[in-house]
């Protein structure tokens, strides 16, 4: 049998209290439900990043998050879709040209 | 060729690309790397589309690597128009635009999609020029 897919998804904050959902291992059909469980832990309205109606920036911390498949551009776009600015933090060079090849680098933009 | 069969089972994604990464290991990462991603969507709507086990066939020659991912689930893949933030609906947006060829048999209750990559020793994730080729009279699956 082939290794076993996991991932790992926690919310951490930055200095500034952006959230970030810090990303660990694979994200793909079978653990997609981690990360959305990770994105609904984090406030959409109503905290201080929270100004003019929208739900607020949220990171996604890609760093040590070593595969991901358009079930993870399904997690990004429901953030959005939720109302939150997302950025994409970290990802490896696949993840950016699943970005860059799906017409989202601007709904998604990707930081260093 | 080498292949293999997976049950209808969300954790059948990840070893399908763990048989593909595994058999690809003496092609530059890159395209590894490519046909691994491909591999995972291919599959991926194997489960969530044509709801079957499906079979991953992987063929290495000196200049291409052609994979084919098939189930028994009768239907026709296709290429949808995806709004700006539609969740869904972008896996095989990601095959036509990574794979060099790709296409769609549909042979009884089985439908394959396949798709070759150019085996090149300096292929890099920025070269352009890749182009899918559109798969004609598709319908929606059902």
């Amino acid at each position: 049998m082939g290794a076993v897919d996991t991932l790992t998804a926690a919310v951490d904050h930055d200095p500034d209290g952006t959230p970030v959902i810090v990303l660990a291992g694979q994200l793909d059909l079978a653990t997609a439900e981690i990360a959305q469980r990770a994105l609904a832990k984090v406030p959409t309205a109503g905290g201080a990043a929270g100004r003019d109606g929208s739900a607020g920036d949220v990171v996604f911390d890609m760093a040590d998050l070593t595969f991901m498949d358009s079930s993870g551009l399904t997690v990004l776009l429901t953030a959005v879709s939720t109302g939150h600015a997302v950025r994409v933090r970290r990802p490896t060079n696949v993840i950016r040209r699943i970005i860059a090849t799906t017409g989202l680098s601007e709904i998604l933009p990707i930081e260093p | 060729m080498t292949s293999a069969h997976y049950p209808l089972h969300p954790a059948s994604v990840s070893k399908a690309r763990a048989f593909v990464a595994h058999a690809l290991d003496p092609v530059p990462e890159e395209l590894r790397d490519c046909a691994v991603l491909v591999t995972s969507e291919l599959a991926t709507n194997a489960i969530t589309h044509a709801h079957s086990a499906f079979t991953v066939s992987v063929t290495l020659t000196a200049e291409h690597v052609h994979l084919a991912v098939t189930d028994e689930g009768g239907g026709m893949p296709r290429l949808r128009d995806t709004g700006p933030t539609q969740a869904h609906g972008r896996g095989l947006l990601i095959v036509s635009s990574l794979a060099d060829r790709w296409g769609v048999d549909a042979q009884n209750a089985r439908t394959s999609v396949w798709c070759t990559f150019a085996v090149r020793p300096h292929a890099t994730f920025d070269a352009s020029g890749s182009q899918g080729v559109p798969v004609p009279d598709s319908d929606e699956r059902s």
